[in-house]
């Protein structure tokens, strides 16, 4: 496997032009099926397989609080421009992941924290990770998709 | 003919901006006319990402919609967005691709792709499309 180098202090786009280069992309069939509004279908989060693989090698994401720090400054009412990019480029990156690891880290970054952070409070879950065999793959099923009241949750 | 062999071309006066003579007497610059991210996806079936670079993830939002999520933030969510789209569903040939605007602006971290069927502006979902990010980073 090839060595990672030390990326502290180097742009968060270098590193990905890095792995661009040195890492063969891998593609999980994991999939994260989340409901967000009563009158929307299902969505299915897709992990990128050039991400996937920098996740699995470590040592070249920023750690998933530097994204949310960033989103806390784009959400105020004053926000022009991000003045904290160093919080990407500048904190020493995470270790390698293991492939639920990653997507735990997705969701994390990716999936609305309203939906993550009470995946499970109510009368049925709202997320769920499962593999892509899972999926009904037509769009006449899934745009009539919900998540499965007597889904068996997995821990 | 010479070979310029080089890892890094960094600017003199600042260093995040080398410009290139264009045309005439106008100077272009290399930072501004590189693209920042990219994607190639299938949205048939279980949408999949065909190749990317700068992309964390991508989701099925609804029939022709997908959100795509940045690995390195941009600065801001004015950045300039491409893109195209093909599909080869019978009599569906005809399909274009946009972007959202107003129910899911971009942000320095998200664009949402929107592919319709042109013939009757119905969303459609597409073998092929393709987006680029030009613009600003954080």
């Amino acid at each position: 496997m090839i060595e990672t180098p030390k990326f502290k202090g180097t742009h968060l786009f270098a590193r990905l032009m890095w792995a661009k280069e040195n890492l063969e992309p891998f593609q999980s069939d994991i999939r994260v099926v989340y409901e967000d509004g009563l009158d929307d279908p299902s969505k299915i989060l897709v992990p990128d397989p050039n991400w996937m693989a920098c996740a699995l090698q470590g040592g070249i994401l920023p750690p998933v609080e530097s994204y949310w720090e960033l989103k806390k400054d784009e959400e105020q009412p004053d926000f022009k421009k991000h003045t904290r990019g160093y919080l990407l480029h500048d904190t020493e990156p995470v270790g390698p992941m293991t492939e639920e690891e990653a997507i735990e880290y997705l969701i994390k970054k990716d999936v609305p924290s309203h939906i993550w952070k009470t995946w499970n409070d109510g009368n049925k879950p709202k997320m769920v990770i499962c593999r892509t065999h899972q999926l009904p793959s037509t769009r006449e099923w899934r745009n009539a998709w919900k998540i499965n009241e007597d889904i068996e949750l997995v821990a | 003919m010479s070979t310029l062999a080089i890892n890094t071309l960094t600017g003199q006066t600042s260093a995040s901006s080398i410009n290139v003579r264009g045309e005439g007497s106008a100077n272009t610059n290399l930072q501004q006319g590189l693209a920042k991210a990219w994607i190639s996806m299938n949205g048939t079936g279980t949408i999949a990402v065909r190749d990317s670079f700068n992309i964390t993830s991508i989701s099925d939002e609804g029939t022709g919609l997908t959100n795509v999520t940045i690995a390195s933030d941009m600065s801001d969510g004015n950045y300039s967005l491409s893109g195209a789209s093909g599909t080869y569903i019978a009599n569906s040939d005809n399909v274009r691709l946009g972007f959202s605007t107003e129910t899911t602006p971009p942000t320095s971290t998200l664009f949402r792709t929107i592919t319709r069927e042109a013939n009757d502006d119905t969303n459609r979902d597409v073998t092929y499309s393709f987006a680029q990010v030009f613009g600003d980073l954080a």
